[in-house]
């Protein structure tokens, strides 16, 4: 396989007043070439420090990281032209306009100045580019960042966590840009803890907790695995109690989900004939796709890892650092 | 507005791939952020406003009608000295008579000769003179904004998170903060240059505004010690290396206020108490404002004690110009060196 990015235990260890936290611990994982990548896991565990050591602003403690086949950070140089990033929130001089902001990263680069306006242009900035960028919104900021790693035409796309604080509109946006970008041939790779958002948009993913890889592949492949990938429908019946007695009866698995019971089946109609048989009368039935937040949280299930809503009804149980 | 926020573009792929650019592009980009920034702006109005204060204060030490005043004082002075060297030797005669003494001298004959219009600092107002003087005076100034000018336009990118995203397209990080430095020196040069310009401008207006008059007799003013152009290329090098300075700081402290802080601190404790207090003056060769006092007067002196085998006094040492411009230099390179380290080493968040 070709891939794009390729880390091989890497590990990072911050030191903070006399304290250790370690962030990343024996990180493993590749990125294929082409296509949208989703980097995925719980706030903490480590997505943005991982992202950092590929951008050569964060020194790995060990383990070796490539980028395009060259060794990151200290070969860097020779693909950075060809790597474009927006690493946690869009950050450029607050006091400048978005076109001075642009004109110097462009001209840091050699790129001609024509490309400031393409890209403003294209991420639907133009008419804003005299505009200082303290006054932007968190979306157009967000936009400005997107055009300023275009400003270089990168091969390689890192987000990190795009969507954070912007609209339904300017999540849609983020999101469909990266499908374009994926569907042009680039790789992008996109680190979030929002899992709905990424596999929407994803093909591959890699799935990390405490710093470490959990599990990566195809979005079908993993969810296909871990426990994720029996099918399911969702049942909505006048009885459930009765219905679920019935059912149980009958050999199906099933679980209750406020009025409605999750049953188990690769067979639809087998549930319908067996309620109808007892005189019980389907009002719904909705097959239950399995998705990555439930493949995620049966992964990370023995981790003591969790979405962030787990977390904010648990309390805080990871330990890594972003 | 369409859904994504990439346009297809069709060109070939070399027209919009960077070509990358060299380090002296590197520095250009920088000196154009340094004029971007509103403080750059704040300075060069600041060192504008400064320098106009300096020169009208110049303009009145130097007005005929001032002139004309002291000459006055002078006047009588002389006219004053037959009449006071006879009350001396009246009061000296009384003294012998009581004291029984006819040694006792009070030193009449010196009191009565006047001093001179040289020695009253009275002669014409040359403009090379008073360029002189306009530029000791704001030579420190000069060195300070340079130094806030570099400290904040490096400063200014750890505190904005920009330093990030910049090290995303330049990653190569000795050659960004030789950028950055380099950047720093020039606006330091460029500061320094504009204040002494602005400065030679001013003296040249006052010494044609307040030419005296031909009833005004003035001697020619002293000739200086060296020419104007070297005591400016001593502050140019001198507001230089503030820059850079000011800019290694922000490399390693990563903050506008916390440069600002430790300048002014160790301004306070090091430089206005330590090196007085202590060791009875003897740090004072230590002292950086004392050793740019050095550098730009050419030498400069400073009272230490000195104890004998019976008693100490305090007595007047001499710091040389080497001693002046070696330290500065060492500090600054250590400075440099610092901070550049850092850049190097630690990571960005």
């Amino acid at each position: 396989m070709d891939v794009a990015v390729r880390t091989v235990n890497l590990r990072k260890t911050y030191l903070s007043r006399g304290s250790r936290r370690v962030a990343v611990t024996g990180l493993s994982m590749a990125v294929p070439l082409g296509g949208v990548h989703g980097f995925l896991g719980p706030n903490g565990s480590g997505k943005t420090t991982t992202i950092r050591m590929l951008l050569g602003l964060v020194r790995a403690d060990s383990g070796t990281a490539e980028v395009f086949g060259e060794a990151v950070p200290k070969r860097l140089p020779h693909v950075v032209d060809r790597v474009g990033a927006i690493v946690e929130s869009p950050k450029f001089f607050p006091a400048f306009t978005a076109r001075q902001n642009l004109t110097l990263l462009a001209s840091a680069i050699g790129s001609p100045r024509h490309r400031v306006d393409e890209v403003l242009e294209a991420t639907h900035l133009g008419d804003r580019g005299r505009d200082r960028y303290a006054g932007f919104s968190l979306g157009m900021k967000q936009r400005l960042a997107i055009a300023a790693t275009l400003l270089k035409d990168p091969d390689l796309l890192i987000f990190d966590e795009p969507t954070n604080g912007l609209d339904p509109a300017g999540i849609r946006e983020v999101r469909d840009t990266m499908r374009t970008l994926g569907e042009q041939g680039k790789t992008v790779l996109v680190s979030s803890h929002i899992l709905a958002e990424v596999e929407q948009v994803a093909d591959t993913v890699s799935i990390i907790g405490h710093g470490s890889l959990l599990a990566e592949g195809r979005v079908s492949d993993i969810l296909g695995g871990a426990g994720a990938g029996t099918a399911q429908v969702r049942v909505g019946v006048a009885s459930p109690d009765r219905a679920a007695e019935v059912l149980t009866a009958d050999g199906f698995t099933l679980t209750r989900d406020d009025a409605y019971l999750v049953v188990g089946t690769e067979d639809p109609s087998a549930v319908t004939r067996a309620l109808a048989g007892h005189g019980l009368y389907v009002a719904e039935l909705v097959p239950v796709r399995p998705d990555l937040e439930s493949a995620f949280l049966a992964l990370t299930a023995d981790e003591g890892l969790g979405t962030d809503a787990d977390r904010a009804a648990g309390g805080r149980r990871s330990g890594g650092a972003a | 507005m369409s859904s994504t926020l990439v346009s297809p573009d069709s060109r070939p792929r070399a027209d919009r791939r960077p070509k990358g650019t060299s380090f002296a592009g590197l520095v250009g980009v920088e000196l154009r952020r340094l004029w971007w920034r509103r403080l750059t702006k704040v300075v060069v109005a600041a060192v504008v406003v400064f320098i106009g204060a300096t020169v009208y204060n110049a303009y009145n030490e130097s007005s005929p009608e001032r002139i004309a005043q002291q000459l006055d004082s002078y006047r009588i002075m002389q006219q004053e000295a037959p009449r006071m060297v006879e009350e001396c030797h009246k009061q000296e005669a009384i003294e012998r008579d009581r004291s029984g003494d006819p040694t006792l001298d009070f030193g009449c004959d010196q009191q009565g000769q006047a001093p001179t219009l040289e020695q009253m600092g009275l002669a014409l107002p040359l403009a090379d003179t008073i360029t002189e003087g306009i530029a000791k005076t704001i030579a420190l100034l000069l060195a300070f904004v340079a130094l806030l000018l570099g400290a904040s336009f490096v400063g200014a990118e750890f505190s904005t998170g920009s330093m990030g995203l910049w090290l995303t397209f330049q990653p190569r990080r000795l050659r960004v903060a030789a950028s950055k430095l380099t950047a720093a020196a020039a606006g330091g040069v460029a500061i320094a240059v504009l204040g002494l310009v602005l400065a030679n401008l001013g003296a040249r207006m006052v010494a044609v505004v307040n030419r005296p008059g031909s009833d005004l007799k003035l001697p020619p003013a002293p000739a200086l010690e060296e020419p104007l152009a070297v005591l400016g290329l001593r502050i140019v090098a001198l507001a230089l290396g503030a820059g850079v300075v000011g800019a290694a700081l922000g490399l390693l402290l990563r903050h506008t206020a916390a440069i600002i802080g430790a300048v002014l601190g160790f301004a306070v404790v090091v430089e206005g108490i330590v090196m007085q207090a202590f060791l009875q003056g003897r740090l004072q060769p230590w002292s950086v404002l004392k050793n740019i006092e050095a550098f730009i007067e050419r030498g400069t002196t400073y009272l230490a004690e000195s104890c004998g085998p019976s008693s100490c006094d305090y007595t007047e040492r001499t710091l040389s110009y080497t001693h002046g411009w070696v330290f500065l230099l060492v500090v600054a390179l250590a400075v440099v060196l610092a901070g550049v380290a850092a850049f190097r080493r630690r990571d960005v968040t």
